[in-house]
């Protein structure tokens, strides 16, 4: 077990599209960045926030409220999203002190590959699917401030920075 | 500039190559070469491995008449693979004057970052699609003749290492 260093933006490994992770073992990245993950108390963490430009995130959306449901998901890919959309405030471990409104698609059916090769899909709505399109943001290259207006994005910049 | 190829077999088209994490110039400067290399051998698509550079990168373009497409794809990736197979005679600039049909899906929808660093999303169908495929599995350590039943593969390995001590021969 161990926590890993974040990438902190505007770290260049943040704004690069992710490789798959195909057959490679990541059993030990990805306990590693769950540990991150909880350590840092974060919902979600995608490789490229630890330095791996491989498509790989962790996530557990109710940790906070309830008990551990850790997951890790392997060459993920949103399937379906829902036309519904609504803007609620992110924030993200690599870019800490910022909170930005982004509009998501309020639920979304991913499909993804466990750890043991398993192929997986499920719908997620509520947090999780917010979750999930950030980290799914994070394995092509953007982050929560690429959302923004010109205007917004200056100011959050400028917050940041300060 | 024109980079010479690794012929088959060699250790070094069998490994899986490592993503690409920043847009460099040393970058820029492989995919023109390899563009380069690709127009003149002549060939329809080239992995980075195939030069040595153990880098997912790939370059392709189909277009056998009219205006050209040169395409670069860096960290490219198998998003969706249509149930529907086709066949296509293959052949492989590392693996000269072999070829054999290969079944693969006939549709592709792929993802990958331009030099930009821009993400590109890219439905292929027809010869792009097996192009696709067939230089996204070099970047997986793996090549169409490994599709092949063992007596075909071996056959044409040992006409590869035959080839290769002539060449070395000179």
């Amino acid at each position: 077990m161990a926590v890993l260093p974040l990438r902190l933006w505007p770290d260049p490994v943040l704004s690069v599209v992710c490789a798959p992770v195909g057959a490679a073992d990541v059993r030990a990245l990805a306990s590693d960045m769950l540990d991150t993950m909880y350590h840092q108390y974060g919902r979600g963490l995608a490789a490229p926030q630890v330095g791996v430009v491989q498509t790989l995130f962790v996530m557990d959306a109710a940790w906070k409220s309830g008990d551990p449901a850790p997951m890790v998901c392997v060459d993920p890919v949103i399937v379906w999203a829902c036309d519904t959309r609504a803007v609620g405030p992110e924030g993200c471990l690599s870019i800490p002190g910022v909170t930005a409104q982004v509009s998501r698609a309020v639920a979304v059916r991913l499909a993804w590959t466990d750890l043991d090769g398993t192929a997986w899909e499920a719908a997620f709505d509520g947090f999780a699917a917010v979750c999930i399109q950030h980290e799914m943001d994070h394995l092509r290259g953007v982050v929560t401030l690429d959302h923004l207006d010109a205007a917004a994005r200056a100011l959050a910049e400028v917050e940041y920075q300060g | 500039m024109i980079r010479s190829i690794l012929i088959h077999p060699d250790p070094r088209l069998k490994k899986s190559c490592d993503p690409v994490a920043e847009i460099t110039d040393d970058l820029r400067v492989l995919a023109r070469d390899m563009l380069d290399t690709m127009y003149d051998a002549p060939g329809i698509g080239l992995a980075a491995p195939q030069v040595g550079v153990m880098r997912r990168l790939i370059v392709m373009d189909c277009i056998k008449e009219g205006t050209p497409r040169p395409m670069v794809l860096l960290n490219p990736a198998v998003v969706w693979a249509s149930e529907d197979l086709g066949v296509y005679e293959e052949g492989c600039l590392s693996i000269p004057d072999q070829y054999a049909e290969v079944r693969r899906p006939a549709e592709v929808r792929v993802t990958w970052m331009d030099l930009d660093g821009a993400m590109q999303e890219e439905q292929f169908a027809g010869i792009w699609a097996t192009c696709a495929q067939h230089e996204i599995d070099h970047l997986d350590g793996k090549l169409f003749i490994d599709y092949l039943g063992p007596l075909k593969r071996q056959m044409i390995t040992r006409k590869m290492e035959k080839l290769k001590r002539e060449m070395a021969r000179g």
